[in-house]
């Protein structure tokens, strides 16, 4: 696997990056980044040498409905994990 | 499932993309009755000034309905199309349709009773009435529309208020007007005028000198003025001095701010947007500002800060602007130009959301945060770039190209004209309608939002407004709207 | 959790934290606004000559 989508959003205290096999919860973007990184080598055991790209895109409908119409989208991040 | 993001992601599931489809398919409607000379086109409603209200309503083209059916023509498909829209955009459909009913026939309503001779007609048009005395308050369906809409959005019940917002889509239905009017800039490419591309090039100028001054006085305001975090200034600082609750948004999204922050600063810009709404138009029109139309048009495009309200300050502004000049000065000044000056600077403004986060977003992650495992993607200025902005100039240049060679300018006004200007000011009311009952004043009552709005305040006030006053007179100056005859 | 509604805790704390805990201004802030401002002012007054020149009336 060389890239990993997730989606992930803000619950009001901190960031939560989730797909169907793990779910990372952290109050910066810095510590989600770390331990995301550490989940997946736990749970994938990627080989020395290796790049995984993790996509996180937003999820915009935490947002509140009467903003979507003025942005398409909040952000999408590119995570680049050199294992 | 979360899906890596393409170049084409949301083109058929964001509010964005649907003002462009549908913007264009009546824009191709009308090109295609302009080519053929069959009328499929002029069906749609036209609101008239009326002394006997058996004229208030008639089709674009007069004579080929009765105007009730016409305005019954033109509620179901225009109903067709947004619930097409509507419905790959994954709304609640039910609640979508019945929420835009009650908006089309309220804002019908309000059209029809504000356009009274009494109300509207200019001091020239009296006799034609056969009345003695008007107010002459040109665009004030729009305004009651707006007030009628603040009505039910702040005093309603709850339910009901929550209800309405299913319907209440201020930036899309602008948007597509923004498309139709698009059309008129290609019209006049046909006239031959060169003001269409002098109000794009000056437009341009404007917006980038408004950036690069703006901002940065802002941010520092809101930082050392107000003590506030990197994360709220650069917030604040877009969305006061770029363009309201997209920039704040987008800004926030590039410098990874907490979306709490750009929620919050935008239930203020939606506020204050609707008071400068009100305020600013008599203001441009009864001061020397009304010596420079064109110049008064193109602030409104730099301190109005959502799409939705600076359309609609231009439109009031224009017809205010117009009524006065034939009133005082005998000059009737061509429909449109004024509207069209405000929503230019907009555009541009809207385009360059997308440059200004990048670089936002560079700065943030390479020498704020120092997060080397991110990368800033360069998709990011295509994926924030505004996709009705590409159906506005598609509609001009199709509108231009044709109407100067194959169609021919008589045949394409023929069959542009409902959209190019009887549809888009439907789509204005609507706007207008909706605009009210999404802004919600008990936002400034919330706790510690009174010191937001405070700040938010002063950096219009002492900033944006003078120093967008005196960007658009140094690159609209003289420029005056073509007239008509 | 979505935000719809009012947050009005959420809002007080955040609001309080966004005035308590302000970053000091640092130096790559004063090169952000002082060269926005100089290319903002280059801009206002070249395309204004040019365009006040050449372009309108």
């Amino acid at each position: 696997m060389s890239v990993k989508n997730m989606s992930f959003y803000h619950d009001g205290r901190q960031w939560i990056a989730r797909d169907e096999d793990l779910e990372v919860a952290a109050p910066s973007l810095t510590d989600l980044d770390g331990k995301l990184r550490e989940e997946i080598k736990s749970l994938y055991s990627p080989q020395q040498g290796t790049r995984l790209t993790v996509n996180l895109d937003f999820d915009y409908s935490t947002i509140p409905h009467w903003m979507i119409q003025y942005h398409p989208y909040y952000m999408h991040r590119r995570l680049e994990f050199d294992y | 499932m979360a899906e890596e993001k393409k170049w084409y992601t949301g083109m058929f599931s964001t509010e964005d993309w649907w003002s462009f489809w549908i913007g264009l398919f009546f824009v191709l409607v009308g090109l295609i009755a302009a080519a053929t000379g069959v009328d499929i086109s002029g069906w749609v409603i036209g609101f008239e000034k009326w002394v006997d209200i058996s004229n208030a309503l008639q089709p674009d083209h007069a004579g080929m309905m009765s105007g009730i059916s016409s305005l019954i023509v033109s509620y179901i498909i225009f109903t067709i199309a947004t619930c097409v829209g509507a419905y790959f955009m994954g709304m609640d459909m039910k609640k979508y349709f019945w929420a835009w009913t009650i908006i089309f026939w309220l804002s019908a309503i309000v059209y029809v009773l504000s356009r009274h001779a009494y109300i509207q007609a200019t001091s020239i048009e009296r006799a034609d009435f056969g009345i003695g005395w008007s107010l002459s308050i040109g665009g004030a369906h729009y305004i009651v529309a707006l007030f009628v809409g603040l009505l039910i959005g702040n005093l309603a019940p709850k339910s009901f208020r929550e209800f309405m917002y299913h319907g209440a889509r201020p930036e899309w239905f602008i948007k597509i007007a923004i498309v139709f009017l698009g059309c008129k800039l290609g019209m006049k490419v046909v006239d031959s005028a060169g003001h269409a591309l002098t109000l794009l090039l000056v437009g341009a100028c404007a917006t980038v000198a408004a950036y690069l001054l703006f901002w940065p006085l802002v941010y520092t305001l809101c930082r050392k003025g107000f003590k506030l975090t990197r994360e709220w200034a650069a917030c604040l600082a877009s969305g006061i001095s770029i363009c309201g609750v997209s920039a704040s948004i987008a800004t926030g999204g590039a410098i990874r701010a907490r979306p709490i922050v750009p929620v919050m600063i935008s239930s203020l810009i939606v506020v204050f947007a609707v008071v400068e709404l009100v305020v600013l138009p008599p203001v441009l029109t009864y001061t020397p500002w009304f010596q420079e139309p064109m110049a008064a048009a193109s602030s409104l495009g730099l301190t109005v800060k959502t799409d939705g309200a600076d359309a609609a300050s231009g439109a009031i502004t224009d017809q205010l602007m117009r009524t006065r000049a034939q009133q005082e000065l005998g000059v009737q000044w061509e429909e449109g130009w004024i509207t069209s000056a405000s929503v230019m600077t907009k555009i541009w403004i809207d385009m360059f959301i997308g440059v200004w986060a990048l670089v936002l977003a560079m700065l943030w992650l390479y020498y704020v945060e120092k997060r080397h495992d991110e990368k800033v993607q360069k998709m990011e200025v295509w994926w924030r770039f505004p996709k009705f902005v590409l159906g506005y100039f598609i509609a001009w240049i199709a509108v231009g190209v044709l109407g100067m060679t194959v169609i021919g300018g008589e045949a394409m006004d023929w069959g542009i004209h409902p959209f190019e200007s009887t549809g888009r000011h439907l789509f204005f009311i609507l706007t207008f309608t909706s605009i009210g009952l999404v802004t919600n004043f008990r936002k400034l009552a919330e706790e510690n939002m009174g010191r937001l709005a405070l700040a938010y305040g002063l950096g219009l006030l002492l900033i944006i407004i003078p120093l967008g006053w005196i960007i658009a007179y140094i690159f609209h100056n003289g420029m005056m709207p073509p007239t008509v005859g | 959790m979505k935000m719809e509604g009012s947050q009005t805790q959420e809002q007080t704390n955040e609001w309080q934290e966004a005035q308590h805990q302000a970053e000091p201004w640092e130096e790559w802030e004063s090169k952000l606004v002082k060269y926005s401002l100089i290319i903002g002012v280059a801009a206002l007054v070249v395309f204004g000559a040019l365009v006040n020149l050449f372009v309108l009336p």
